[in-house]
């Protein structure tokens, strides 16, 4: 799943070097955090959200039956 | 005596052009007051007016400004009037020009020719096909999802088909997968696509599949407010899924349908006219 985020985010920033996905497993759930430059927050993040709601709907489809939930964080 | 005139248009810009005219007058010379930035709306509803209030600039040659000129013969009554209401064959509304373009300039509707023309999505040229195939199997793969890709056309616009094991997964809670997967695929190859080329991702068919359920829903809550039981609503939708509804009841003059809500995915109203809110002006034209 992180090579996934990190395949969609590369193809739409600016900077591809500052890309970056780190797993962080916590409690109740495991934490995707995806860590872009500031001025490609924009990019991955889209108007109204739309962007993030879509990779976040292809990681609810990609892992269906997983009890840990699964959550996208996007960082400055 | 400084005259404050109201003045109406599709947007602001229109609005004070529209000013501009009636008084005969140039924009510089106007004291301008923007009392509401209208709207333009969504497929033609939800359509406000802008209005703006002008007087002239220098109060005291107001007076001498003709007020009588204002009202001359050919400007017929207030401005928003000389709006052509073409009341319910709404459709080819804009695909007919304004008819009396070059009859006489003053009626040329300025905010209607402003409007640059539909940019109309092309097919996908067949060289770019393998890339774009190789762009979703790679994010299939990265899905752990087994699929067949295949490319055709559908209505005019090319289609990336996806069958398989994995189209379940995609199409569960009405698709919401197979739209962000087209969606991200759209940004991430708009780039490297000739322009304008539009492609949809579709997964056994079910673009089809949820079309005909759409329209089949609209209809039957249709026909159902039409018996008089009351509004009815469709629960929140993508814009390509309200399009749907409303082309379908486009045709049906006993009853209306409008977006409600705010965000991407809005809920459509279906209603006879009057019985939801008063018919408002701004519903004279619609995109389509």
């Amino acid at each position: 799943m992180q090579e996934l985020i990190k395949h969609i985010a590369l193809a739409l920033v600016d900077k591809p070097e500052s890309v970056e996905v780190k797993d962080v497993e916590r409690e109740d759930c495991q934490v995707l955090e995806l860590h872009v430059a500031p001025d490609d927050l924009g990019k991955v993040i889209g108007k109204q959200g739309r962007t993030a709601r879509a990779m976040r709907s292809l990681l609810r489809a990609a892992r269906p039956d997983q009890e840990k939930r699964l959550r996208l964080e996007i960082v400055e | 005596m400084s005259s404050k005139l109201e003045f109406k248009g599709t947007d602001v810009d229109g609005a004070i052009t529209n000013a501009c005219e009636t008084l005969r007058t140039s924009r510089e010379k106007l004291q301008i007051e923007v009392l509401s930035t209208g709207s333009s709306g969504i497929f033609g509803l939800l359509r406000r007016q802008a209005v703006v209030r002008v007087s002239l600039k220098g109060s005291e040659e107001a007076s001498s400004a003709p007020e009588p000129a204002q009202k001359t013969p050919d400007t017929p009554a207030a401005p928003p009037a000389a709006e052509p209401s073409p009341a319910k064959q709404d459709s080819d509304d804009l695909a007919a020009p304004p008819a009396p373009v070059a009859a006489s300039a003053k009626t040329a509707r300025p905010s209607k020719l402003q409007r640059p023309p539909r940019r109309e999505p092309t097919p996908v040229p067949p060289e770019y096909h393998d890339f774009l195939c190789t762009e979703l199997s790679t994010l299939l793969t990265l899905m752990q999802m087994e699929a067949e890709i295949t490319v055709d056309e559908v209505n005019g616009k090319t289609r990336l088909h996806i069958t398989g094991a994995c189209v379940e997964q995609l199409i569960y809670r009405d698709g919401q997968a197979l739209d962000g997967l087209q969606y991200l695929l759209r940004k991430m190859t708009s780039k490297k696509l000739p322009e304008r080329a539009m492609f949809i991702i579709d997964a056994d068919d079910f673009r089809q599949r949820r079309l005909d359920e759409l329209q089949a829903k609209a209809l039957r809550l249709a026909t159902e407010v039409r018996e008089g039981k009351g509004n009815r609503t469709i629960p929140p939708l993508s814009p390509s899924e309200r399009r749907i509804v409303h082309i379908a009841l486009q045709e049906d003059t006993s009853i209306r349908s409008r977006s409600i809500g705010s965000g991407l995915f809005k809920k459509v109203l279906i209603y006879k006219p009057g019985s939801s809110r008063r018919r408002s002006s701004s519903r004279k034209k619609r995109k389509r």
